[in-house]
């Protein structure tokens, strides 16, 4: 199937997607497949469910996510641009629809429920949203008579828009910072970057101040003996330092069990009770692998769209992560953020295996690139470093 | 890279050079790798801040983790509860996280009214992170308090040890405090053994541990506690203690002191008894006494096994013994010739010391050493008290030591060196911990000959149908008991005193196939009748007599009333010159 001597598409694919990259994804599933015992149990028993009711539905969410995973990095660089363009108008239709149909769950509407289950448009929006963003970035800067960015940046309004009315800061938050990676990497101005960065704090400053519920979060981190809720995190924090180095052993974490989302948002750290915090620096280890090893693969690409999508897509999950570790670790104030095929959820898994789909297809070795400058495709990419 | 550089970018950019963007955008990407690997590297390094944190699992001076710590249940030897966990909630307040304490105390004490208001209020001021408010609350209040919704208060789900026999087996089983470490008895015992390095690996929480057996049968352990507790009101005693050795295997199968405690409230252990203090300790394992005649047991035991005296050798007791300006003579004495039997039946002082110096004082004293007299008690109690014994025995101390004044041992010391004069002089080391004989067996150490100990048990027998002890055999007629009683005159400001006296009685069941040794003491014993007596026989010796009536059944020994059994235990030296008065050697009653 995988011969050299005949070119069927899976052979092709498989001489040419980013293994390491891939086999590092696959590796993050299972820890969180396996992370997923240790934390998940407690909170299906304090909802009255079987204990193993979110490890069954988790097993369950992994079957789709890898086959979205594997058939989405089959798409060549123009499939995934329309596929991107279908699933970008698809999910704003969502998002705005959810603002009428969605369901009210702790005062926001974000989920979209038809047949038994429940959607997040905003997941799916972010990964679209960035090929798109890239792609018409790209033609900007290959074609100056194009108003692509102001398309994107129309875009992005559209996005934002539906997702402040939700409310959703967090992934409103992700979406101009999808837009602004664009913006980065497109090369705009470090002078105009530090203008951005201050128009961003001043956003941050006004949904502090607009936003009642974030900016009792904001004050609670400050002042976490304020009075505030913190209930959350101090059981997350207690569950990393009873774990200490080599964790307490499957199953005889007792703090991890006290952490209301120890099997979304803080698996994390209901997994550092019982793995140790080696563990979680393995895992912290492997995500940086992953985001480092696609970054440097959309770098290598010469087509100048495939570039800038892969990065985008790598810095979103990068910021995912990122948000999501420093929640739990007590870094930032405390933002619902699930950590990519890690947490239970999926929308949020589904929605992450498009977007790595896509590195991984985007990332691929092309034959094509490599008969234009007669090296393959990472050496033309140092050439073109030089 | 330089931001200089990077400055000339942007005129680049308008001349729409396509080589040059490509540049600038994997040199952006560079920018954003290092970005990122700067955000995972803080991220990691937070990992490693809080790996390196020494954690503060104590709760007010104690781990967390043995608060929550189950313990093993304590089982009899048949396999009945003695001990065991019950999970309890209990109520603990962070202070700092209190929002309002005046709400808090108001609502607090609207389920726990016993609080007090001021108390609970300093309580739950001020900036500590962890205060207990009410340890071992019932499930039900705790959902009460937990319904309140008060922020800051919370639960640990905590081990409770609970002992359904109450107070019957105390002593033994000891008691745990309030965070759930031994503290007496067995409990600290385990604690000692092995409890405690398993809790401290982890592995004693939130799971059952295999459960220990004792070597205690609690249904002899009843007996035992009832009967003795029935001294109390029969002779008016301060304080009675007993206890029952399996002579094989060194267990124990009863073990009860009087005044005792209740190990579900360990603070009773420290209650005034009779508006004295430190009366509830175990008169088993931590008291010493000067025994008295019972003591004379191991005299002859001694001298006969020495080869120097034998059963029918006779002794001159018709008059006292003098030392200095002491005489030692008999109470209610024959002052005649008696003969070595005699002497033991008539509990003769005079008898015995020349029996004791017949065998040589020096040999006495070591034959006690041999006994382990001199050393504590091994077993495995915390609560034990070495016991006095001259180190060497002058003429007169010896004298005394030989009918057990002069000398204080524990109960316990007497028990197993009894149970070894009928075991064929085989001491065996006594346990609280199940043990079959063939584990025993390794431990036996002969003290003394096999020859001897039938002639102790005859002895013995001899004593409970003629002498001291028949009050006791007319109480557990059929079991075949034997055993030698002891009067003890207890030192009140610096001299004996008639009139308080403790009394002992020191035996063994059923002698034909020795299998049980006891010891049961009662301190103080008044008369139960006017006309009844003082002495051992009249109130150790019956309790003895009605514990074995009771047990002797449970424990698969069948009563039998056939004289041939009590003839096959004269010794063939006797038998040949029985003494006339002695009916076992005679068939006619």
């Amino acid at each position: 199937m995988f011969s050299r001597a005949r070119k069927t598409p899976i052979a092709e694919w498989w001489w040419t997607v980013d293994k390491p990259l891939l086999a590092a994804l696959m590796l993050l599933m299972t820890c969180g497949m396996v992370m997923s015992f240790a934390a998940s149990p407690a909170v299906a028993e304090r909802l009255g469910l079987s204990p193993w009711h979110f490890v069954i539905r988790h097993a369950l969410f992994i079957i789709p996510t890898i086959g979205v995973l594997i058939a989405t990095s089959f798409l060549t660089h123009r499939q995934a641009r329309v596929a991107a363009i279908a699933g970008l108008a698809v999910s704003i239709v969502l998002l705005w629809a959810t603002l009428r149909f969605g369901v009210e769950v702790k005062g926001a509407r974000r989920w979209l429920s038809f047949a038994g289950q429940s959607l997040q448009p905003s997941e799916f929006v972010k990964p679209f949203f960035a090929v798109i963003g890239a792609w018409l970035f790209a033609e900007s800067m290959k074609r100056r008579d194009m108003p692509a960015r102001i398309l994107a940046t129309g875009l992005m309004g559209l996005i934002v828009g539906a997702l402040l009315l939700q409310p959703d800061i967090g992934q409103t938050a992700l979406v101009l910072a999808t837009w602004a990676a664009l913006l980065f990497l497109s090369g705009i101005s470090w002078l105009l970057i530090f203008a951005l960065a201050f128009v961003g704090v001043g956003l941050l400053f006004g949904a502090y101040m607009f936003f009642p519920h974030f900016a009792r979060r904001i004050d609670t981190f400050i002042n976490p003996e304020g009075g505030g809720n913190t209930y959350q995190i101090d059981k997350a924090l207690a569950s990393l330092l009873e774990g200490g180095w080599f964790g307490r052993g499957p199953g005889e974490s007792l703090a991890s069990k006290a952490i209301p989302d120890a099997h979304a948002d803080y698996v994390f750290s209901a997994a550092a009770g019982e793995f140790g915090i080696l563990f979680c620096l393995v895992l912290v280890g492997l995500i940086g692998f992953i985001v480092v090893r696609a970054l440097v693969g959309a770098q290598a690409q010469s087509s100048l769209f495939a570039r800038l999508a892969a990065s985008t897509l790598a810095i979103q999950f990068a910021m995912q992560c990122g948000i999501n570790l420093a929640v739990n670790l007590n870094l930032v104030p405390p933002k619902g953020m699930t950590l990519p095929f890690v947490s239970y959820g999926g929308t949020s898994m589904i929605a992450i295996a498009f977007a790595m789909g896509l590195v991984l297809s985007l990332t691929r070795a092309r034959p094509e690139e490599r008969m234009t400058t007669g090296l393959p495709a990472y050496r033309s990419a140092m050439v073109a470093a030089e | 890279m330089s931001l200089a550089s990077e400055a000339a970018v942007p005129t680049i950019a308008l001349e729409g050079s396509r080589k040059s963007r490509s540049q600038l955008t994997r040199a952006r990407i560079r920018w954003v790798i290092f970005g990122l690997i700067l955000v995972f590297g803080v991220i990691a390094g937070r990992l490693v801040q809080l790996g390196s944190v020494v954690v503060e699992t104590s709760i007010e001076g104690q781990t967390r983790d043995a608060i929550t710590a189950t313990r093993p249940p304590i089982l009899d030897r048949n396999g009945l509860e003695m001990a065991v966990d019950i999970r309890v909630p209990s109520l603990f307040a962070e202070p700092r996280r209190i929002i309002d304490v005046e709400e808090a105390v108001t609502a607090l004490r609207t389920v726990l009214p016993e609080l007090d208001a001021d108390w609970l209020r300093r309580r739950l001021t001020g900036d500590r992170g962890f205060v207990w408010v009410k340890r071992e609350l019932t499930p039900a209040v705790a959902d009460r308090i937990f319904q309140l919704g008060i922020p800051g208060l919370d639960f640990v789900t905590e081990s409770k040890r609970f002992y359904p026999g109450g107070r019957e087996a105390s002593h033994i089983l000891g008691a745990v405090n309030i965070d759930n470490q031994g503290i007496a008895g067995i409990e600290k015992n385990m604690d000692d053994r092995d409890v405690a390095l398993l809790q401290e690996l982890g592995l004693a929480r939130d799971r059952a541990l295999a459960p220990v057996s004792l070597s205690i049968d609690a249904r002899v352990q009843h007996v035992m506690y009832s009967e003795l507790l029935d001294t109390f009101t029969r002779y008016k005693a301060i304080a009675a203690a007993g206890v029952m050795v399996d002579v094989r295997t060194g267990e124990v199968l009863a073990m009860v002191s009087l005044p005792d405690f209740d190990p579900n409230n360990p603070a009773s252990a420290f209650e005034l008894y009779d508006g004295k203090k430190d009366q509830r300790f175990n008169r088993i394992t931590s008291g010493i006494y000067e025994l008295g005649s019972t003591f004379k047991t191991v005299t002859f035991a001694g001298a006969i096994d020495s080869g120097r005296v034998r059963l029918t050798d006779n002794f001159d007791a018709r008059f006292g013994i003098r030392f200095g300006r002491f005489t030692i003579d008999d109470f209610h004495g024959k002052h005649r010739v008696l003969s070595t039997s005699e002497v033991y039946k008539y509990s003769s002082n005079i008898g015995t010391i020349r029996i004791m110096q017949a065998m040589g004082k020096d040999e006495f004293r070591a034959f006690l050493t041999k006994l382990g007299m001199d050393k504590p008690m091994q077993i495995e109690l915390p609560e034990r008290r070495n016991p006095v014994v001259p180190e060497k025995f002058s003429e007169i101390v010896a004298a005394t030591a030989s009918f057990g004044h002069g000398l204080s041992v524990s109960p316990l010391h007497m028990a197993k060196a009894m149970a070894a004069f009928v075991n064929d002089g085989m001491m065996v080391p006594v346990t609280l911990y199940k043990r079959d004989e063939a584990a025993a067996r390794p431990l036996y150490e002969p003290v003394i000959s096999p020859q001897t100990s039938a002639q102790i048990r005859y002895l013995m027998r001899l004593n409970a149908i003629d002498g001291s002890g028949s009050r006791m055999d007319r109480e557990a007629r059929g079991y075949r008991t034997g055993g030698k009683t002891g009067t003890a005159e207890k030192v009140v400001d610096g001299r004996y005193s008639s009139s308080k006296t403790l009394a002992v009685f020191a035996s063994a069941f059923p002698l034909d196939d020795p299998q049980y040794a006891m010891v049961i003491l009662v301190d103080e014993p008044q008369k139960e009748t006017p006309q009844s007596g003082t002495t051992a026989g009249w109130n150790a010796g019956e309790v003895t007599g009605r514990i074995v009536k009771r047990v002797a059944p449970m424990l698969g020994i069948a009563p039998d009333f056939s004289e041939m059994l009590d003839q096959a235990l004269v010794p063939a030296s006797m038998a040949r010159a029985p003494a006339p008065e002695n009916r076992l050697g005679v068939p006619s009653l």
